[in-house]
């Protein structure tokens, strides 16, 4: 086709490509073959600009090295028209590819002798040499001599021609495989590295079509193809089971019907697939058409196989990264709220008459559920709270807030409040929450009248609650209700304790009495009594900061399991 | 799935568990120390129980010599978890260092407590006759 297009070419535009050139009394007339011209799409030429789409083929390998190694036929020719020839031409297919002429032609009159060879290649007439003007068989063998030799100038050529090609395709297999390993680095969402993995397989492995899907459960979950639509969900999921019954990877021919879904304009020869486990239940699969026969198909096999448990290493890589990221983010919220949370708790506690309070919580890793506050009343009266909701992390810190929020509007808005009645009030409130979530809160409310001297207090399922009347024992009181949350109770009990002068009350939570050592020994209620017992004496800060240390000192090693929260009240001596 | 690291295996005695029926009656004997650490296993065999049927259950401390808040927390879940199913959950056998827990938290009252199993199962038939009374 392109040929015949060549040969329609008129003598008008063949002349526009010869060039003229005279030199040391040679004219020489190069046929710039319109072949050669093509290589350059459109080209302009003297004006006229030259349509080449239309006799775009591959120049042919004898204008091609008559092109690259013009001197060298120069100086053939050169030989010959100083040995008398006047003539020396090269043609292909009868038809003139170049010709050196002698310029003072012998008298003007065409000189009839002349000697034609052909250039042989592989069993293969490329062109011939041809000279005018000479006929003797010495000049036969002489040209004989030379096409020889142009046609190994030609078969070089050929093999440099491949070598560049293979140098070529291994720079570009190398730049692909660059690419390949920067792409995580360049974009960490999984569909951009999916993208480039494809683009990258389809490029190192000359593939004509191309998949790469990440799995659960053998399910695909996220598929990237080239083209695009190449499969459906259906055919890999069934593609998908054949892979589980062979094992990891299968090799199907064309004509396998499972195969007939591949669209008609791709062509290739296999599909070949591999499943590459990356963790848990999480699989990738990687396929690729290859248009390979059986004898090329090996290497491209090795690379299809390496390339795929580089690119699930490669996702795999992308899901840590993003897990680690979300946890990151998960951790950084987590810090802010438990940040939060301390800074609901009294930064500093207040100034009653007749009372020396110290307080304090040191939250373990997570947000907890651990609390305390604290609410002065206009008539000197003044309320205390310490709660523990049961459990751990964001659902015990949310519930946690509301408690405080529910028990302290109650503490400060009933008209007469005693802690039976903020208890029973606010467990009404928040019993359908704790019910939902299944969780529930011990709480300890007390209430000081510094007048009567005396604390009115009740327990809602809170331990450790400590005693200690000055230069008495200490003791433990229990609570009078289960924990707020577990029964619809609206009412809870009040005691009171009358607080006199060196009297002790330390209300704890079970990050005390339950912190562990390295042998897995708890700290336990004993420890705890007889500490306070030890220092009932000292200040209240000095109590409670003893019992952090102490407690401290015992689970060194350990981490802190709970939150660890104190409040100690003193009665002071006048 | 043990999320609490590494510390468990000085641990001298961990909780055993064994779970049967009786007479419609799904009985869950514990034995050890019933902490944080083993209060996981617990919590997640109580979250599979089916909702749908009254859950009658007894949990059999008698084996038990340890009990932590976050083991009570877990069996505070169960219970209201029985108890929305319209059924409940019994707890019997208490160590004295199992009771004084429940004491000091008040959850004695939350809880139905019975001396031994038996009385536990025979309290759930009463309880059978009461409803299927109703």
């Amino acid at each position: 086709m392109s040929r015949n297009g060549h040969a329609s070419l008129t003598a008008h535009q063949t002349l526009i490509c010869y060039s003229r050139l005279r030199l040391c009394g040679i004219i020489a007339h190069l046929v710039l073959s319109c072949r050669q011209l093509a290589r350059y799409q459109r080209l302009k030429w003297g004006g006229v600009t030259l349509a080449a789409g239309k006799i775009l083929e591959k120049q042919s390998k004898l204008s091609a090295v008559l092109t690259a190694k013009q001197d060298r036929f120069m100086g053939l020719a050169q030989a010959w028209l100083a040995t008398g020839a006047t003539t020396f031409s090269v043609w292909e297919n009868n038809e003139l590819l170049a010709s050196w002429t002698n310029a003072s032609p012998t008298n003007g009159s065409p000189a009839l002798a002349s000697l034609e060879n052909p250039i042989h290649l592989r069993e293969k007439v490329l062109g011939k040499l041809r000279v005018e003007g000479v006929a003797d068989n010495q000049s036969q063998i002489r040209l004989a001599a030379e096409a020889y030799f142009v046609a190994e100038l030609i078969k070089l050529e050929e093999e440099l021609e491949a070598m560049t090609a293979q140098l070529v395709d291994t720079q570009d297999q190398l730049l692909a495989l660059y690419n390949l390993t920067q792409t995580p680095r360049n974009s960490l969402n999984l569909d951009g590295v999916l993208q480039s993995l494809i683009d990258e397989l389809v490029r190192l492995t000359k593939a004509t079509g191309a998949f790469v899907t990440l799995n659960t459960s053998n399910q695909p979950i996220l598929v990237e193809q080239y083209p695009r639509s190449l499969f459906d969900q259906l055919f890999l999921q069934q593609l998908f089971q054949r892979i589980q019954s062979t094992s990891r990877e299968i090799l199907l021919h064309s004509e396998d019907t499972l195969l007939d879904v591949v669209p008609e304009d791709i062509s290739f020869d296999v599909l070949f697939a591999r499943t590459i486990p990356i963790r848990n239940r999480t699989t990738v699969t990687v396929g690729l058409l290859l248009q390979q026969t059986p004898s090329t198909l090996s290497p491209y096999l090795k690379l299809a196989r390496a390339l795929g448990e580089y690119s699930a290493a490669q996702l795999e890589n992308i899901l840590l990264y993003q897990e680690t990221v979300e946890q990151a983010k998960l951790k950084a919220e987590l810090e802010l709220a438990s940040r939060i949370q301390l800074q609901l708790l009294p930064q500093r506690p207040p100034q009653v008459e007749g009372l020396e309070i110290a307080a304090r919580c040191i939250p373990a890793l997570d947000v907890g559920g651990d609390f305390f506050d604290f609410i002065e009343h206009d008539n000197h009266l003044f309320t205390f709270v310490v709660g523990d909701v049961s459990g751990k992390g964001m659902s015990a810190a949310l519930l946690m807030a509301m408690t405080r929020t529910v028990l302290r509007s109650e503490a400060k808005f009933l008209p007469t409040p005693t802690p039976g009645m903020i208890l029973g009030r606010s467990n009404t409130h928040l019993q359908d929450d704790f019910n939902d979530v299944g969780m529930f809160a011990t709480v300890f409310v007390g209430h000081f009248d510094p007048i009567k001297q005396e604390l009115m207090y009740t327990n809602a399922g809170h331990s450790p609650v400590i005693y200690c009347p000055a230069g008495g024992r200490a003791q433990l009181l229990k609570a009078d209700d289960p924990p707020m949350g577990i029964l619809p109770t609206g009412l809870s009990q009040n005691r009171k304790l009358s607080l006199n002068p060196g009297d002790v009350l330390v209300v704890a939570t079970d990050g005390f009495n339950e912190a562990r050592n390295l042998t897995d020994e708890i700290f336990g209620y004993q420890r705890l009594l007889q500490l306070v017992e030890q220092m009932a004496s000292k200040s209240a800060s000095e109590i409670a900061a003893v019992l952090f240390d102490d407690v401290d000192r015992f689970g060194a090693g350990c981490p802190q399991d709970d939150d660890q929260t104190i409040v100690v009240i003193k009665h002071t001596e006048y | 799935m043990n999320g609490i690291p590494q510390k468990n295996h000085l641990r001298p005695i961990t909780l055993k568990s064994s779970i049967y029926q009786q007479g419609g009656i799904t009985i869950l004997e514990l034995s050890g120390r019933f902490d944080a650490a083993e209060a996981p296993h617990v919590r997640q065999w109580f979250s599979q129980l089916n909702g749908s049927d009254p859950q009658r259950v007894v949990v059999n401390l008698t084996e038990v010599i340890f009990i932590d808040s976050t083991a009570l927390a877990v069996l505070v879940q169960g219970l209201k978890r029985c108890r929305q199913s319209q059924g409940d959950l019994f707890l019997c056998g208490l160590q004295s260092q199992v009771e004084i827990v429940f004491e000091l938290t008040r959850l004695d009252k939350a809880f139905e407590i019975f001396n031994n199993l038996d009385a536990a199962i025979a309290g759930f038939s009463e309880y059978g006759s009461k409803t299927a009374g109703v």
